[in-house]
């Protein structure tokens, strides 16, 4: 069993639930800044999310050669399940190349020329965690646009084996 | 480092030792308890005490389970309630302190427990799931307190 594959199955299901929600919105609202939120608009965290991983695990883990993606280069959410269809990939990639080596390090160069090893296994949490903290916020973004969201916080998985639950 | 020791790791990054961001433990400090109850006008969300309630909810759980308690568990909705929400600076530092000992009490029973134990009995995908939600729901506290001002701006 490949429990990081179950993981990241579990996550793109919530994901859809996001994307599904994001259809909802307005085009207008879906790209609009929040005052006091460092003008971050729905749009631009989802592009910083799927930014995460083609940087931590396409670029640094894989050693892929990949343009920036830049909110000002995607206009819906169209466009935005089109740029997670394409980290999918490499996140699917990334965890067939560490399966069953999750120890295993890895030597990123970062753009200023320091270097820092990190495990398979660091990376991917990362990467995960990083799209829970920001997806929170996209959510939280939507209801103060006036748009009830779905739950996407991933817990009910939890509710399995212990019978006193 | 061992899986083990690499987890309990991460949960502390979720809660009092900063990595890449600010975790459970920082986005709580400096609050009021008026500041922690507050919700910014228009559609109805939970404030930021609320969303610390539910996540202490899931790590009483958790901590239960593993010490084979029993367990009431209650509706979804009603985790964010667990404590009561009032203008008390005392309440809500006792809402603190219950987070930070829950916390500290799963630390306990985790670094008792070897790699072996983390891999047989699910409890590897119940942390990340507790890492996921933790992020998830810290992520929107610190979109709360930006939202009223009161997030540090030098941080």
């Amino acid at each position: 069993m490949n429990l990081f594959k179950i993981q990241y199955d579990w996550i793109r299901l919530t994901r859809e639930t996001l994307f599904q929600y994001c259809e909802t919105l307005s085009p207008t609202d879906y790209e609009k800044k929040l005052d006091g939120f460092s003008d971050e608009s729905i749009l631009s965290l989802h592009a910083h999310v799927a930014g995460c991983y083609q940087g931590w695990l396409g670029a640094r883990a894989l050693g892929k050669s990949l343009p920036d993606i830049t909110p000002e280069s995607i206009h819906n959410v169209q466009e935005m399940r089109e740029i997670f269809r394409k980290t999918d990939e490499l996140v699917y990639e990334f965890l067939e190349k560490f399966e069953d080596n999750w120890d295993q390090s890895v030597e990123v160069t970062f753009r200023n020329g320091s270097q820092a090893d990190f495990t398979a296994l660091w990376l991917f949490t990362h990467t995960m965690t990083h799209e829970f903290h920001h997806k929170g916020q996209i959510v939280k973004i939507g209801r103060q646009l006036g748009y009830a969201p779905p739950d996407t916080d991933l817990i009910e998985p939890m509710i399995k084996k212990p019978a006193n639950h | 480092m061992s899986r083990a020791e690499f987890l309990v790791n991460v949960l502390d990054s979720t809660f009092d030792k900063e990595s890449w961001y600010a975790p459970l433990k920082a986005s709580m400090e400096g609050l009021t308890a008026k500041q922690a109850s507050w919700k910014p006008p228009g559609e109805a969300t939970k404030s930021i005490w609320e969303n610390v309630n539910h996540l202490i909810y899931y790590k009483e759980r958790l901590v239960a389970t593993l010490e084979n308690r029993e367990w009431k568990r209650i509706d979804g909705n009603d985790t964010f309630f667990i404590t009561k929400v009032t203008e008390d600076d005392d309440d809500w530092n006792l809402t603190i302190e219950r987070a930070d000992n829950v916390h500290n009490k799963l630390k306990d029973l985790l670094i008792k427990m070897s790699s072996e134990d983390f891999k047989e009995n699910g409890l590897e995908s119940d942390l990340i799931d507790i890492f996921l939600h933790d992020a998830y729901h810290t992520g929107q506290i610190m979109l709360l307190r930006k939202m009223q001002g009161s997030w540090p701006s030098h941080r």
